[in-house]
């Protein structure tokens, strides 16, 4: 686990900039105890996925550039979100800077999937002493194979689940449904507002089911959209990003 | 132009550049070391436990997957009876009388194409109006083979007699041979092709699109069977909330017997 | 069944609000098709090479899909010399006349039909209604949905959305079943009773086809109650429906869709029935009747043309959480779920222009894909068409086109977050309202005081 010599750009996530910055600050903070040199280059805004999701993805040639010319010359780019890193990893181009372009695509990295796979963290100098539930995200499971998915016949791991066990006093819990969608989906969670908030109840009550007392996850946006259905049901139950715990010393 | 020449056009304009088939012998070969494995896991567990510690290293399976143990006749049973067909083991067909007396004498229409049991059975009328089988209580085919991956019976027209018969009788029961047993899908159409093929034929599967597409001599011979089907079990249903019925148009139950040699 | 069972214009949002007014029922609903699902997984499990069958199964269509135009000729030729009649349909309106030809010809006006997705799709019995022909549906869920005057609602299990009470009060109306059983096994047994009788009675018989064998004219059917083979065998008059991408070029190919099918459907290790149709029986008559309907189109199509190496298992939608909690309904169409949300805007985009939104893009459908269409892929690529063609609402248009230059202009991102949070925090009334979607049953996120890009400059000099 040594990140001396590398130099890295945060990627931070628009309604994570605008909502959770705690989530960003532990990020940043992890990375540079792990020795990596982090830079944020300010003028980035969004991934443009919430743009391209919703069938407009020729609209966003305006966020690509701003991605591109951010993130030039660096290392690899990091960000504490399966899903932009997915969206920049499959989308990301520019006209102006195809090369530079291409190149952050091969080098962004979601943060578990950076800690495990470039930094090979094998031990960390945290301390959470409580039952977790991990929410799976779709597409940093599904799309970056941050773990294994149950409807394959292959091997089992877990990138955010190896990092969580190597928390002092974390318990995780155990669910019926390891790996099903909860439901937030971008514009999904308006547009389909009904199905959007059942899938989000189910996920929610299968972790209370089980006795988490915190539910952690690589994707702030699947966390926001459990966060306001605990909140409304006055669940003391708390959603926490893993950059939060994997920086939580004691 | 005709429907068929336009669709034919709208295809041939439509369809991308030629891609080849993909070589089935990797994933036959996977399911023959499927079946190996479950035999040497089922002759492991049945060998005295100082050997059993020297076992086959080949036996390993992956830890993700929950893959089938023991031998191809002990596959075939507990496949077939988890989907609710019943299997007997005789060493001659006459031990069958008996049991056909039973249905007899619960009032049954016993039909048969088993000269071995023309005794206690009523012959197929081959050739007759297919409606008149509505009242046959029980029907005993001889079948081709099993398959101990799934549980079914492959069986021909002319095993059936008439091929409303094994769908139409209340009651079905198949005869085969224990030898007469294939451990997957893939032996299963080896053997069918095998059964059914031309006099001149070619036994390699075309690679090239002209090898695919080029009408040559047809590998399956244009007498084979008009009509075969893999039965497994007895007819079923969950339409209503998952529920499983046996007997949902057709046989309520059916029964193999696995004549050993 | 009819296009008019759905109220016009409804969206799959709309329908699967209604749907989720009952919350027990969607439970139970969701709670059903996950154990469907459930059993999917123990029987890939069973078999150990499962993900090489898959992509052996796949590379089979995508090379069936590149000769299809070939393998079309050469099953028309061996079917031919079979002795079976070949027909072809370039759209639904041609099959349901080709159909009913068929009827007339023969002097009937009454005919059993075993499960064929495609009649659903070309809504051929509504055709049959029209010209005075009586179908019975024999699959008895599709016999349940017949006699409600539905149509199914999931293509292997068409009324995974009835509960039993209602089927036994459906029954008692139409069978005259004891009012109040509701006994699965009575009301199976009474539903063989009935239907017997009509397989006796009727001498033509339609079923679908599950794959069709290029190389030697045969086609295979697949059911578990046997109401395929019972109507095929007792009939005088065999209809076959099929599509045109349901071709195989070689036998031994079954071997691999036989493992896969029932496994990735229903969880059992194959159907009752794998029935192999070559040739007609003496003194009866097959028809074969070959379906476009849109198919040709979408084999152009680069994005889309995986689409067609559907098999109809249905793994797809007893996976999907948006399906199991919104109903088959909801998707307004014949073929619901993941994989009808790509085949439908082929039909009619204005029609279908919502089912591609009807997904969180969570990419289970295509993990379960027996032939591993790259489902969520291409509902991702069915947005960008449909917005691109203008069937996107003009106020989200409006909304995403305001999003997305404050996002491509990072002052006015800047600005923009600090004015909302800023709103947010003193004036909660303004987003805490039922006007806004998200606030109806969830709670908004606190506001913070800094973005992380204010805290970065202020502690990151």
């Amino acid at each position: 686990m040594k990140g001396g010599n590398l130099k890295v750009g945060l990627f931070v996530p628009c309604y994570v900039d605008q909502f959770y910055p705690q989530v960003a600050i532990a990020t940043l903070q992890l990375l540079e105890k792990l020795g990596v040199e982090v830079v944020y280059p300010p003028t980035q805004t969004c991934c443009g996925q919430p743009m391209a999701n919703s069938g407009f993805a020729h609209l966003t040639g305006g966020c690509n550039e701003l991605v591109t010319r951010a993130f030039l010359g660096l290392d690899y780019i990091v960000c504490p979100s399966g899903s932009c890193t997915l969206h920049l990893k499959e989308h990301l181009h520019s006209d102006t800077l195809p090369s530079a372009a291409d190149h952050i695509r091969g080098r962004i990295y979601e943060l578990t999937e950076f800690l495990v796979d470039v930094l090979h963290v094998e031990k960390l100098d945290a301390y959470f002493p409580h039952k977790v539930g991990v929410h799976q995200s779709c597409h940093g499971q599904r799309g970056l194979h941050l773990s294994q998915m149950t409807e394959l016949v292959a091997p089992v791991f877990s990138k955010p689940g190896k990092l969580l066990n190597m928390v002092e006093g974390l318990e995780l819990v155990e669910l019926d449904r390891t790996d099903e969608c909860c439901g937030f989906g971008g514009t999904f969670c308006v547009a389909e507002e009904a199905v959007s908030v059942k899938m989000g109840k189910d996920r929610v009550a299968d972790h209370l089911k089980h006795g988490a007392t915190y539910i952690t996850g690589a994707d702030m946006s699947c966390l926001m959209h459990m966060e306001g259905i605990l909140r409304r049901a006055r669940s003391p139950v708390q959603v926490k990003h893993i950059a939060e715990i994997l920086n939580q010393a004691r | 132009m005709s429907s068929r020449d336009k669709i034919l056009n709208a295809v041939r304009k439509a369809q991308p550049a030629f891609r080849p088939l993909p070589d089935l012998s990797p994933l036959v070969a996977a399911a023959n070391a499927t079946a190996a494995n479950a035999t040497a896991t089922a002759a492991t567990a049945s060998a005295p436990p100082a050997t059993a510690s020297a076992a086959p290293a080949t036996a390993s399976a992956p830890p993700f997957a929950n893959p089938p143990v023991g031998s191809t006749l002990e596959r075939f049973t507990r496949t077939l009876e988890a989907i609710g067909g019943k299997v007997h083991t005789i060493f001659h067909l006459q031990e069958m009388i008996s049991w056909v007396l039973e249905h007899r004498a619960r009032g049954q229409r016993v039909l048969s194409s088993l000269p071995e049991l023309s005794a206690v059975t009523e012959a197929i009328p081959v050739g007759s109006d297919p409606h008149d089988l509505e009242n046959v209580g029980l029907a005993i085919l001889r079948g081709h083979f099993g398959v101990a991956e799934n549980g079914a019976i492959w069986i021909t027209e002319d095993q059936m007699g008439i091929r409303a018969l094994p769908f139409i009788t209340e009651h079905l029961a198949l005869v085969i041979s224990t030898t007469d047993l294939v451990d997957h899908m893939h032996a299963a159409y080896q053997r069918i092709n095998k059964a059914e093929q031309s006099p001149t034929t070619r036994q390699q599967s075309p690679t090239t699109r002209e090898e695919a597409t080029t009408p040559t001599e047809p590998r399956i011979a244009q007498t084979a069977s008009g009509f075969g089907t893999f039965i497994a079990g007895p007819s079923k249903t969950a339409d209503i909330e998952q529920s499983l019925v046996l007997g949902a148009h057709g046989p309520m139950g059916m029964s193999v017997f696995l004549l050993q040699d | 069944m009819s296009e008019s069972f759905w109220a016009p214009g409804a969206t799959h949002a709309e329908l699967a609000e209604a749907f989720n007014q009952n919350e027990a029922r969607v439970n139970w609903h969701d709670e059903t098709l996950w154990w469907v699902r459930q059993k999917r997984d123990r029987m890939a499990r069973s078999v150990p090479e499962w993900e090489l069958l898959r992509e052996t199964a796949s590379q089979i269509k995508e090379q069936v899909l590149s000769s299809l135009s070939e393998y079309l000729e050469q099953f028309e030729a061996q079917a031919t010399l079979n002795g079976v009649q070949v027909h072809w349909a370039t759209d639904a309106d041609e099959h349901n006349r080709i159909v009913h030809g068929i009827l007339k010809e023969h002097g009937v006006d009454r005919m059993v039909k075993s499960k064929s997705m495609l009649t659903e799709e070309c809504h051929l019995n509504e055709y049959l209604k029209e010209q005075g022909i009586d179908v019975v549906d024999t699959d008895l869920g599709e016999r349940i949905v017949q006699l409600a005057g539905e149509p199914p609602s999931h293509i292997v299990l068409p009324c995974i959305h009835w509960k039993k009470e209602e089927i036994g009060e459906l029954f008692h109306q139409h069978l005259g079943t004891p009012k109040g059983n509701a006994d699965p096994p009575f009301l199976t047994h009474a539903a063989r009773l009935a239907l017997r009788k009509e397989f006796l009675a009727r001498r033509v018989a339609i079923t679908g086809v599950n794959f069709a064998i290029a190389e030697t004219g045969e086609f295979v059917v697949c059911t578990n109650e046997g109401n395929a083979d019972m109507g095929a065998h007792l009939s005088d008059v065999h209809i076959a429906c099929m599509g045109i991408e349901k071709l195989l070029p070689l036998r031994e190919h079954l071997g691999v869709f036989l493992r896969l099918l029932t496994r990735s459907a229903t969880g059992q290790p194959i159907t009752t029935y794998s029935s192999h149709f070559r040739k007609p029986r003496p003194g009866q008559q097959m028809h074969i009747v070959l379906v476009d309907n849109g198919r040709s189109q979408q084999l152009s199509s680069d994005d889309f043309r995986g689409s067609l190496k559907c098999i109809r298992c249905a793994a797809c939608m007893n996976t999907c959480p948006v399906y199991r909690r919104s109903g088959g309904h909801s998707y307004h169409t014949a073929i619901a779920g993941p994989i009808g949300s790509i085949l439908a805007p082929n039909l009619d985009r204005k029609q279908y222009a919502d089912l591609p939104f009807a997904s969180t893009l969570c990419g289970s459908c295509s993990n379960v894909c027996p032939v591993k269409i790259d489902i969520h892929v291409q509902l991702y690529k069915w947005r960008q068409v449909l917005v691109k063609d203008g069937y996107v609402a003009v106020g989200k248009k409006l909304s995403i086109e305001a999003m997305n230059y404050t996002l491509s202009h990072p002052g006015l991102y800047r600005f923009g977050g600090k004015v909302g949070r800023w709103f947010m925090r003193t004036m909660p009334w303004l987003v805490n309202n039922r006007l806004n979607p998200w606030y109806k049953q969830r709670d908004m996120p606190t506001p913070t005081k800094q973005s992380f890009g204010e805290w970065y400059k202020a502690n990151r000099p």
